[in-house]
């Protein structure tokens, strides 16, 4: 995400903000099952740094969604 | 002795075959004699005849007596259920002479305008804000060499009840209760499901979705382990138990198991995201409920991949924020205007919907009672069953959610009973044959019926099913007085399109009409009583004046909605008629008694009626 995106509500209302959000956190979430599913080895470490992203991308989607509720419609 | 034991059981195997062929034909015969045209204020089943109801009963001794034996028959069973399915869902297919409600008209010209334009159409409908299922029709169209899906739309509830069922079968396997419960179940989830969504349209082929998605995680991750041991268990206990379902370790699925290989699981997991990238962008409800199912999975040790559910609920709100723009643009109000309102949506949702004539009140009533029976038995099952996960039980309650959300235009607890169906049934089934293994005891203790014991519970699933389906043959076509259509109204519906030009008005006085499936967007139908409100005779004429529609379509649909729904008189219609004459207009072509066709001549001219003119 460039920084021109985050320079105001009205930018991170745009599609471009919640759609590279919304990407970034399905595909950690694919490839956090991938490796559950084929018993793939994380260390604890990177095991917890996955969920951390995944948690932080999922709630700044939601956020960037209300924005663009509030400031598009 | 044993010869004779032999003689018998093939006897009892030959009682469900027969009953199956009998009710068949007894079908063919239905379906032959019945007059359409006859058709009375109670709907459908005015015209279906003794011979029907000999075949339902037919149907429903068959499938007692198979279900009690001591190896039920899977083929005869499915044999059974098969033609159960044919006469609740395809009598009206194969009786009304077109398909019936004007939104699957609607959902034919939403198909045909993206097979002709490539794109929904902005800002025109809700409906084109989630495209997905027109957007496949319009394929289907494409493959039958056809540019638009009217041939489909007759058959089309029999044939997607048809394609429900092997997910429903997978559910009732996969669920933990017997063969003998998962079969009662599914006759019990057909013979209540009354709820008119099977018609052309995207929550149809949404709830397909559903389904198939609650099958695969069913069949795909079973309960780790078990949780509490046998023998009946005090509150406390129970109490414990319970709260182990909000558990971190039990949130990250790694309390529920599959036998299945990784690169399996790996082809479930990709074809279920598929599942939910074509749910988000065809439906504004299933999405949703579909999220709530696969929760109710999670806590209760039947979903091994957390991400599922975070995936669908990503995708439904991302497609709600990205794709979905047109619809709520503007109207946000309207649609979280309703969150924990649910005064307001039990108000619009039950209540709102118990009016019109006597006729009409009794088919509503006995919607709700049937309904309010299937779930009642449902927590009768729930106390009795002996189980390894509640999982039926969740996935029966977590519909309800929903209507926390908001009203969904006064149908949302509808959806959630159809949501909820297929869960109740079988827990209702498990009311009538509660299993008695698993390691969570039932509330309830075991009642003994003594040496004639699979005699009575015989008599009682018998009765049972021919209660269920007997109300639900009454009220599945209760409103097929006015949602049916004749030939003859096609046929006038027909000759507008053919006439009308860009940009012009149809009027009527209320949707219901086989109309919207030619020129969406290019030729505007309008209706007087369009939202649901119920105009006097006189605002109906001065609306019609005010508004001077091109063209103005009256059918018979239209004139039973008013003697059912709003109370006018008999001649209400015919009044109108002469009243837009005096306005105006002029009648146009010639549909016999069922559709009259108005036309004005030249736009803008409607004037009130000298009469009218004189008083004032």
């Amino acid at each position: 995400m460039t920084a021109v995106l985050a320079a105001s509500a009205a930018a991170l209302a745009t599609a471009p903000a919640v759609l590279v959000t919304l990407v970034a956190a399905l595909l950690l979430l694919a490839l956090r099952a991938w490796t559950q599913i084929s018993g793939l080895t994380l260390s604890q470490h990177v095991h917890r740094l996955l969920d951390g992203t995944i948690g932080a991308l999922s709630v700044l989607f939601l956020l960037l969604v209300v924005v663009r509720f509030v400031t598009v419609g | 002795m044993v010869r004779r034991t032999a003689m018998t059981a093939r006897l009892g195997a030959l009682v469900p075959v027969a009953c199956a062929l009998a009710a068949a034909a007894l079908w063919v015969v239905t379906v032959h004699r019945a007059n359409f045209a006859a058709m009375g204020r109670l709907g459908l089943v005015s015209i279906l005849g003794p011979a029907y109801f000999l075949g339902l009963a037919l149907l429903c001794v068959g499938l007692a007596v198979e279900l009690v034996r001591t190896h039920p028959h899977q083929g005869r069973l499915l044999g059974l259920v098969v033609v159960l399915i044919v006469y609740l869902f395809g009598s009206a297919c194969a009786i009304e002479p077109v398909a019936a409600l004007t939104s699957s008209w609607g959902h034919a010209g939403f198909v045909r305008y993206v097979f002709v334009n490539g794109h929904p159409r902005n800002g025109y409908s809700a409906e084109f804000s989630w495209p997905g299922t027109f957007s496949l029709f319009s394929l289907v169209a494409g493959y039958m060499g056809k540019s638009d899906v009217i041939l489909l739309l007759r058959w089309f509830p029999l044939a997607i009840e048809l394609a429900y069922l092997p997910a429903v079968m997978a559910i009732a396997r996969a669920s933990g209760v017997s063969r003998r419960v998962g079969w009662l179940g599914i006759a019990l989830f057909y013979g209540t499901d009354w709820i008119y969504q099977d018609y052309f349209s995207p929550q149809a082929v949404n709830y397909l979705f559903f389904l198939v998605t609650v099958a695969l995680v069913l069949t795909c991750w079973q309960p780790a382990a078990a949780l509490v041991s046998r023998g009946h268990v005090a509150l406390r206990a129970r109490w414990a138990v319970t709260r182990e379902a909000v558990r971190t370790r039990r949130l990250l699925g790694y309390e529920a198991a599959t036998s299945w290989p990784a690169s399996t699981v790996m082809g479930a997991f990709l074809v279920l995201c598929l599942v939910f990238v074509a749910a988000a962008m065809s439906h504004q409800l299933t999405p949703y409920a579909i999220v709530l199912a696969l929760l109710a999975c999670l806590f209760t040790r039947r979903l091994g991949r957390p991400e599922l559910a975070a995936i669908g609920f990503l995708l439904a709100v991302g497609w709600l924020s990205l794709g979905a723009s047109n619809y709520w643009l503007g109207h946000l109000a309207q649609i979280f205007g309703g969150i924990f309102n649910f005064g307001s949506t039990t108000r619009s949702n039950l209540s709102g919907r118990v009016v019109g004539s006597f006729s009409h009140r009794l088919i509503v009533d006995a919607r709700i009672m049937l309904t309010a029976g299937l779930f009642l038995l449902a927590a009768l099952g729930a106390a009795r069953r002996a189980t390894a996960s509640r999982t039926l039980e969740l996935l029966a309650i977590a519909p309800f959610f929903l209507l926390a959300a908001q009203s969904y235009g006064g149908e949302g607890l509808l959806r959630v009973a159809l949501l909820s169906g297929p869960f109740a049934a079988l827990l209702a089934a498990s009311a009538i044959l509660p299993s008695r293994e698993g390691p969570i005891r039932p509330v309830l203790r075991q009642i003994r019926f003594g040496r004639h014991g699979r005699a009575l519970i015989g008599v009682v699933v018998a009765v049972v099913l021919l209660g269920s389906t007997t109300i639900m043959s009454a009220v599945r076509g209760g409103n097929d007085y006015y949602e049916s259509f004749s030939t003859a109204e096609l046929t006038a519906v027909n000759f507008i399109y053919h006439h009308a030009g860009s940009k012009q008005v149809i009027g009527l006085v209320a949707p219901y009409e086989p109309i919207g499936q030619w020129k969406v967007g290019d030729v505007v139908v309008r209706g007087v009583a369009a939202a649901g409100s119920i105009p006097t005779q006189k605002q109906i004429g001065l609306s019609f004046v005010q508004h001077c529609p091109d063209w103005v379509i009256l059918g018979q649909a239209q004139l039973h909605w008013g003697e059912v729904l709003a109370g006018y008189k008999a001649t209400w219609m015919t009044s109108l008629i002469s009243y837009l004459h005096a306005s105006g207009y002029r009648k146009m072509g010639n549909f016999g008694a069922d559709a009259t066709v108005l036309h004005i001549l030249l736009p803008g001219t409607c004037h009130l009626p000298p009469k009218v003119v004189t008083r004032r």
